[in-house]
């Protein structure tokens, strides 16, 4: 990973827990920022894992009313500190709106592009998002509010906890014919440890992001069902 | 059809649109944004119509007309625009035309908040417009459950020509699960014989969607036929779900993802040796009274969870009649309960406290 990664994606591509679990294993390093840029969507986001983060010595700058019963779409002028920082992650909104607010750090970014990079993540199990041309689409929209060209792809192919490796080598495929269409190389593959293990013999060399689920509460995450 | 992972909103809109709804009308609201953001990209690809209405009272009207016109017509809102389309869902019961809403709730009163909520049960069940009727009220626990009973909500509509609303909360419109599209058994559905389509050239008698009744006979007709209608949906669609209750001491009653918090709880409750059980009515109108009056006969106790100040707990207590000590436990203002302060006010309702 470079000093500054932007993790971008639709809805549901799992940008968050990627972008959580690499502030994580940046801290180890030295000190780290995580910018949640998300301007629209309600819950499940960065900013819901502030005690987490403050444990890492990670500093998180959120929109102000993130997490608030206050629906302002306005981010913190503290943005501009990530670039102090000696490495800050960008966690983006999901679609092209939300990721627009990434397109006024542009400035930023160019001063630093050397050792910026802009991560596409690929949910292939996501409605409307399950076809190359639907993935190519999106992610064009999204590149052009951001104002930089995607430096890779991230196969983050998952159906929450029932996903299985066959999810992965699903969205493999598909993330290969996005980057034979596009020419944006698949950098890295992204999953819980058991399910990129299960991967591996059929994966190559390809890197891995092993993740672990930090946004999704206890009582969710066991739907019980009728005995 | 292979699983997808969708957010409870967007799950629903899908379920619609498999279930033929041809017209959706909607106006932005968090935490419902994703229904009509995902139907302005669905709709035209299924030569269905999408329209962003000027307000939610516009957009429950519109629905009122392609009701009334026959289609199966669909709006979606959150709390506080609910509430504004109340008069049209009024309307829409006295006109006795199908079609489904749903709230996504949000904290409130007032404008209130975007975190999730149930403050709207009363308002759901209760009627919530002016006059004397009834929704049939359905809440689902989780995004598969929404885009089954979506389908369902289409069905009863139009055999029983009534509006029915699905009521989740904040949580369940934007939290992703696991979804898989089955193959609906629909029901034998009535021909829509009264839907007014244009009477050029038809040969039936004119048709006419109305809810204007000046003679009182006619008025107090409309009321016999709604309240028989009622009374046969109580009998015939009335659902719940009952988790471990068979042995069970005492019991939390719970809908919606409260309710999997509820059964999170009663599995904590049973290591401390309390012998717990959940009941989570599905329909919240109709309400499964019978469910609650039964557990009544063999347990000791029902605690009431809910996500607001005790709604549904006015119910359970109409359903068990004195016979055993209801509680409540709630929050508010988007906080959604733990399944450990469940178990606390567990132990004290054991306890007598």
């Amino acid at each position: 990973m470079k000093r500054f990664n932007i993790f971008a994606g639709n809805y549901g591509s799992g940008k968050t827990e990627i972008s959580l679990n690499t502030a994580l294993a940046l801290a180890e390093r030295g000190n780290t920022t995580l910018v949640d840029m998300d301007v629209v969507n309600p819950y499940f986001r960065s900013a819901e894992s502030e005690t987490l983060l403050a444990d890492h010595g990670i500093r998180l700058i959120a929109p102000p009313y993130a997490n608030t019963n206050v629906d302002v779409p306005v981010l913190s002028a503290e943005v501009m500190a990530a670039f102090e920082s000696e490495t800050a992650v960008f966690d983006a909104g999901g679609d092209p709106v939300g990721a627009a607010a990434l397109g006024g750090l542009l400035a930023q970014f160019n001063t630093h592009r050397n050792e910026t990079m802009l991560y596409y993540v690929v949910n292939a199990r996501r409605p409307l998002q399950q076809t190359a041309p639907e993935i190519i689409e999106m992610m064009e929209q999204i590149s052009g509010r951001i104002r930089l060209q995607v430096d890779g792809l991230i196969n983050n192919t998952n159906l929450g906890r029932e996903t299985t490796t066959a999810d992965l080598a699903y969205g493999q495929e598909i993330c290969e014919e996005v980057s034979r269409q596009t020419g944006v190389p698949v950098l890295y593959i992204a999953g819980k440890p058991e399910i990129l293990a299960g991967f591996r013999p059929q994966g190559g060399n390809i890197p891995e992001i092993p993740l672990t689920i930090y946004t999704f509460p206890d009582w969710l995450v066991d739907d019980i069902h009728e005995k | 059809m292979a699983k997808v992972l969708m957010k409870g909103n967007e799950a629903i809109a899908e379920a619609a649109i498999k279930a033929g709804c041809t017209h959706y009308f909607g106006y932005p609201i968090t935490p419902q944004n994703q229904i009509p953001e995902y139907m302005s990209k669905r709709m035209p690809q299924v030569g269905g119509t999408f329209i962003q209405a000027e307000s939610e009272v516009s957009a429950i009207n519109m629905v009122y007309g392609a009701a009334g016109a026959g289609a199966r017509a669909m709006t979606s809102s959150s709390s506080p625009g609910i509430s504004l389309k109340q008069e049209g869902l009024s309307y829409i019961a006295c006109a006795q035309l199908p079609c489904v809403v749903v709230n996504m709730i949000r904290s409130g009163p007032g404008l209130g908040g975007i975190l999730p909520s149930q403050g709207d049960y009363f308002q759901a069940t209760k009627g919530g417009g002016h006059g004397d009727y009834h929704l049939v009220v359905l809440a689902p626990s989780g995004v598969q459950e929404a885009a089954d009973l979506v389908a369902e909500a289409f069905d009863i509509a139009d055999e029983y020509r009534i509006p029915v609303m699905i009521l989740g909360d904040g949580m369940i419109g934007q939290m992703m699960e696991p979804v898989e599209f089955k193959k609906h058994e629909g029901r034998e559905l009535p021909e829509k014989t009264w839907a007014a389509n244009g009477w050029k050239n038809k040969n039936h008698a004119r048709r006419v969607v109305n809810s204007l009744y000046i003679e009182a006979e006619a008025m107090e007709e409309v009321n016999r036929q709604l309240q028989e209608k009622y009374a046969e949906i109580t009998k015939k669609e009335t659902r719940v779900q009952e988790f471990m209750t068979e042995d069970a001491d005492y019991i939390i009653a719970a809908f919606g993802t409260t309710a999997r918090i509820a059964k999170n709880a009663a599995l904590k409750a049973r290591e401390m040796g309390i012998k717990v059980g959940v009941i989570r009515p599905i329909t919240l109108w109709p309400f499964p009274a019978e469910a609650f009056a039964q557990a009544a006969e063999h347990v000791k106790g029902i605690l009431c969870v809910e996500m607001n100040t005790g709604q549904m707990v006015e119910d359970v207590k109409l359903s068990v009649n004195g016979k055993v000590p209801v509680e409540f436990y709630g929050t508010t203002g988007g906080f959604v309960p733990t399944p450990a302060a469940v178990v606390d006010a567990l132990e004290k309702l054991k306890e007598g406290k």
